[in-house]
């Protein structure tokens, strides 16, 4: 007899049904004053419009933050959030930032060794040493 | 380079004790005295007058010969104002222990309560009032307020060039541009037309040359007395007196035109209007809409190569919009247009907020929120609405709410 798992009804993979992005929002800090932000600051003038207008579904906040230099930092819906510093970036690399937030899970960064990775149960079932198909198992 | 500190040479000390007699002497003297062959003068101990002072009464013939009681002594300014405070210190005092003598009745003496009807010490006093008239305040060159409508700007900047041009015409000075406060334009009729070298002027009947000139003259109060009036003045008052010359005694009342009468006459408003000081360069704007179009736009031409003209033009300009002109802008201005141009360019803003602001798209989308300052841990608390829980929990422990 082999081991089963505990079934589950249902297994949430997103997009397969429909797809919810996981970042909820996205902060914008800026200095007025310091030129580590002129990048930022043409940036949220020019071409922030732009890029709410076509992520309508995260929240975007502007706020100044004097004497620091400027960051984006997404908030995702698994609670955790992500901060990249933008400090003398141009606006087009700041847009690729924020793209990458919006983009990004909010997981930790993990190293992906294998190129296909599947949630889906395996047909031969756990491995278990007392089950050899030679009828060598492990004797109780 | 931290400078190191010369050690005292050894021989420096055989005159030490002589030379801090004198404490003031520059260091160039100082170091000459320190050292000196001859023997240091000292008072005579027999008690008979030192040599200098035998020789001063000698000089004026008398055993009190005027002047310092120690000539040689105490010669220092220090010294003497010294003495001198302490001398007036001492006058002073025996003033002040004068009264104080005097002894008072104090039976009727009952101590106040409050500080009504008593005496002030101290303070400034009426420094205030004497060095500050709120009557006569300080007014600038430039205007308080900056004119940002382009039309406005437009009508001052022509009106500039042809005042400038009419003093040159009139073969006044150009500095007296702005020596008149901004009143009524005169200028709106005039014809601008460029030419090579600068521009000509064609004038109405509404506004002649004369009127323009006369506009730009400084008022002179005429009402001011003279310390010294020359003849030809005193003629002039004289004339305008309304004193009977035969008949002193017999004065008329003089009549205030500018006084507010009940039921006036309209020459008698257009009178008093005219010689009314109240009157504004605020009340004297004018819409210049109109105007504009009629003029054409062949007068943006109008050359400023002329130094002196454009150094009029830019002054003149400056009074009357309160726009200030860089260096670099009065440099690269060549025309009437390039000056218009950076005349009407806003000033850059020096908060991105108020550049966010004025971008409808954004501000008008629903994800987006832009704050002018700084979200504070305390604000991101009071957005969700937790704040007032923290709060009361903080004053409940009687631990103190700080932060921001």
């Amino acid at each position: 007899m082999t081991v089963n798992a505990i079934r589950k009804a249902t297994v949430g993979q997103n997009g397969v049904g429909a797809f919810v992005l996981q970042c909820k929002r996205l902060d914008f800090y800026y200095c007025d004053w310091a030129g580590s932000s002129k990048g930022m600051n043409s940036f949220l003038k020019n071409s922030l419009s732009r890029f709410a207008a076509a992520n309508p579904s995260i929240e975007m906040t502007v706020s100044p933050r004097p004497r620091k230099h400027p960051v984006i930092i997404g908030h995702y819906i698994n609670g955790r959030h992500k901060a990249i510093c933008v400090r003398n970036l141009e606006k087009e690399q700041i847009l690729k930032k924020a793209e990458l937030l919006r983009d990004a899970s909010g997981e930790k960064l993990k190293r992906v060794t294998k190129p296909v990775k599947s949630i889906n149960e395996s047909v031969r079932g756990v491995w278990s040493p007392f089950h050899h198909p030679s009828g060598t198992g492990m004797r109780v | 380079m931290r400078r190191i500190s010369r050690v005292d040479r050894s021989i420096g000390l055989m005159r030490r004790s002589v030379a801090a007699n004198n404490t003031y002497l520059c260091a160039a003297c100082h170091q000459s005295n320190l050292f000196s062959t001859s023997s240091p003068r000292t008072l005579p101990s027999d008690g008979k007058a030192p040599f200098t002072e035998r020789v001063r009464r000698r000089i004026w013939g008398t055993d009190s010969p005027p002047g310092l009681a120690d000539p040689y002594g105490d010669a220092s300014v220090f010294d003497q104002t010294k003495k001198r405070a302490q001398r007036s210190e001492n006058a002073d005092d025996v003033e002040a222990r004068g009264p104080q003598t005097i002894v008072r009745d104090m039976t009727g003496y009952e101590p106040a309560a409050t500080w009504d009807g008593l005496d002030k010490v101290g303070g400034f006093g009426g420094w205030w009032k004497e060095n500050w008239d709120a009557e006569n305040k300080f007014r600038g060159f430039l205007p308080a307020e900056r004119l940002a409508d382009i039309e406005d700007v437009t009508g001052a900047l022509r009106r500039a060039i042809v005042e400038s041009f009419a003093l040159r015409m009139a073969g006044k000075p150009l500095s007296e541009i702005s020596a008149a406060e901004p009143s009524f334009d005169l200028t709106t009729e005039v014809e601008l037309t460029p030419t090579a070298t600068g521009a000509t002027l064609q004038f109405t009947e509404a506004a002649s040359l004369e009127d323009i000139v006369l506009s730009l003259a400084p008022k002179v109060d005429e009402t001011a007395t003279k310390e010294n009036p020359t003849e030809s003045e005193e003629d002039v008052a004289a004339d305008r007196s309304t004193v009977d010359p035969l008949e002193p005694e017999h004065n008329e009342e003089p009549i205030d035109e500018t006084a507010v009468k009940e039921q006036p006459t309209e020459s008698e408003e257009m009178v008093a209007a005219d010689r009314s000081s109240v009157d504004s360069f605020e009340d004297t704007r004018m819409d210049y809409e109109a105007a504009i179009e009629t003029w054409g736009s062949e007068w943006y031409k109008v050359s400023l190569a002329d130094p002196e003209i454009k150094f009029a033009v830019i002054k003149r300009v400056m009074q009357l919009t309160g726009v200030r002109i860089s260096d670099h802008a009065i440099q690269s201005s060549g025309t009437a247009y390039a000056l218009l141009t950076r005349l009407a360019t806003p000033p850059k803003s020096r908060k991105l907020v108020d550049d966010l602001a004025a971008k409808e798209q954004l501000m008008t989308l629903p994800n987006v929120s832009v704050f002018a300052k700084r979200v504070t841990p305390i604000d991101k608390e009071r957005m969700a609405g937790r704040w007032k829980l923290i709060e009361a929990e903080l004053e409940k422990r009687g631990l103190p709410i700080t932060g921001r």
